[in-house]
């Protein structure tokens, strides 16, 4: 199934909590909320990962009256399963050390948040500005595009980045360097919509 | 190690000003850790926040995994229990009853064709009928779509007596009961995921996968909602978890006639009790419908 932006008709469907419209709207967010509730900096279990994805379907469905858009919808299910997938896996790594700490971030507080800077707007931002940096790296070519994105998804570091190419480390240290200022001017283009993803974007990243 | 040296050649070489030797030069200094510090520290918080956009692009475009169906099913019942209503639910009456129905009640002069379902006693008998220009009944059309049915308590993948024992039409454990043994998960899932028979007023299993407790039951309406709870990392002993179910549904003898709130209260103590049931050490899967 394309994961294609829904018309305002189907997200009326949603908003009157139909069946059908939200057994496809499920279908098509689950694999959204599975790439968020998973990074390769960490790992969760399959199930654990399975239950941040069902946690952030049920929250979506439940703030669906303040959604707009799919894109809404679809950013804020990858937020959702992101955080609790970070809650998650501090809670198991306190758990790991025997700490009593409880180092969640509730759906509470990304609601509270969410809603003091209207950022469902954002969402459609962000949807933009993912798409914007994507093509960005896609248009360094190869294998820049590559270093790039297992620097920046994969979180590998310039010397594995090197071996794996068999470049030397200054190499990928200008490439990626260099691909980041270009990312940083691009995305200073557009202040104002920077500005409104900062909450977004602080809480997407560790 | 010289910061302002990396600067100057980091900067070369992002606008591809480096010449070889200062390409050899950068290497060198970046194999130095303190200075793969000096250069994470700048890149840092960018590196981040571009990397999850690129995480929520690629998510964007992920088809993949499937939702599990027990699961879909699952969050799709969880929904029918957010949305069930505490008052009355407009329902068109035409949607209701049918064009030939709406006609006759149009012929009937009814002026207001609009239903209440409230599901609960009133609605096994019809609901009711708001009419207030022309109060009148309409004879023979309060039927409600939903019969008593029996509970089906299937088990068990890993208890022999049951396996061995138990037929699957067999009323094992009740005059309104019968075991349903499963052999496999393959064959739960199947089971679980399956539309609930009309004959069948509940069916509650033990979703070991999930770690979840589920039910799925018939409300007075007709419609089917479900429930389910974590077990909380403990696993369900078969037997005990058996023994314990039909003596909560043991106490359910007419539960078809009781409203949506009862349902779920009597759900709800029926988890907590097969809950509380539960050892810590797993021993097997239950199946229970």
């Amino acid at each position: 199934m394309a994961n294609n932006d829904f018309p305002p008709a189907f997200i009326a469907q949603l908003k009157e909590n139909q069946p059908p419209a939200w057994r496809e709207a499920f279908a098509v967010l689950y694999p959204i909320a599975w790439q968020g509730a998973g990074h390769a900096r960490w790992r969760l279990s399959d199930e654990d990962r399975e239950e941040v994805a069902m946690e952030a379907l049920a929250e979506v469905s439940r703030q669906i009256s303040a959604l707009k858009t799919w894109r809404e919808i679809s950013a804020l299910t990858f937020v959702i399963a992101r955080r609790r997938s970070i809650s998650r896996l501090r809670t198991l790594l306190a758990q790991k050390r025997g700490s009593h700490t409880n180092a969640t971030v509730s759906l509470e507080e990304i609601g509270d948040i969410l809603q003091a800077t209207e950022g469902m707007q954002a969402a459609g931002g962000l949807h933009e500005l993912a798409g914007t940096v994507a093509g960005l790296i896609q248009g360094l070519g190869e294998p820049g595009a590559t270093m790039v994105r297992e620097f920046l998804q994969e979180g590998k570091s310039y010397q594995e980045i090197a071996e794996l190419h068999g470049k030397p480390i200054g190499t990928v240290g200008t490439v990626i360097y260099r691909a980041i200022q270009q990312l940083k001017r691009e995305v200073s283009r557009t202040p104002k919509l920077m500005k409104e993803l900062q909450l977004y974007l602080r809480l997407l990243v560790v | 190690m010289n910061d302002h040296r990396l600067r100057i050649l980091l900067d070369a070489g992002a606008q591809r000003w480096l010449t070889d030797a200062e390409e050899t030069e950068l290497s060198r200094l970046l194999e130095d850790p303190a200075n793969r510090e000096v250069l994470d520290r700048e890149l840092g918080p960018l590196k981040h926040r571009f990397g999850a956009l690129l995480d929520y692009h690629r998510a964007r475009q992920a088809v993949e995994p499937k939702i599990p169906p027990a699961r879909l099913e699952a969050l799709l019942t969880g929904m029918t229990d957010r949305m069930a209503p505490s008052a009355p639910k407009v329902v068109p009456f035409r949607r209701w009853f049918g064009p030939v129905m709406a006609a006759a009640a149009i012929a009937a002069c009814l002026t207001v064709v609009v239903w209440y379902q409230r599901p609960g006693p009133q609605s096994r008998t019809g609901g009711e009928l708001a009419i207030p220009s022309a109060p009148t009944s309409v004879p023979g059309v309060a039927t409600a779509p939903r019969t008593r049915g029996t509970f089906e308590f299937a088990v068990v993948a890993t208890i022999a007596s049951v396996r061995g024992a138990a037929e699957k039409t067999g009323s094992t454990l009740g005059p309104d009961w019968r075991v349903v043994p499963q052999e496999n998960l393959a064959s739960l899932r199947a089971w679980s995921t399956a539309s609930l028979p009309a004959s069948v007023t509940a069916r509650v299993w033990v979703d070991e996968e999930a770690g979840k407790l589920r039910a799925m039951y018939r409300l007075a309406d007709g419609t089917v909602a479900g429930i389910c709870r974590a077990t909380d990392g403990r696993q369900v002993d078969s037997t005990e978890t058996v023994v314990g179910w039909y003596g909560s549904l043991s106490k359910g003898q007419g539960l078809q006639a009781l409203p949506l709130r009862e349902w779920q209260r009597w759900v709800n103590e029926f988890m907590t009790k097969a809950e509380q049931r539960m050892p810590a050490k797993r021993t097997g899967g239950v199946i229970a419908e």
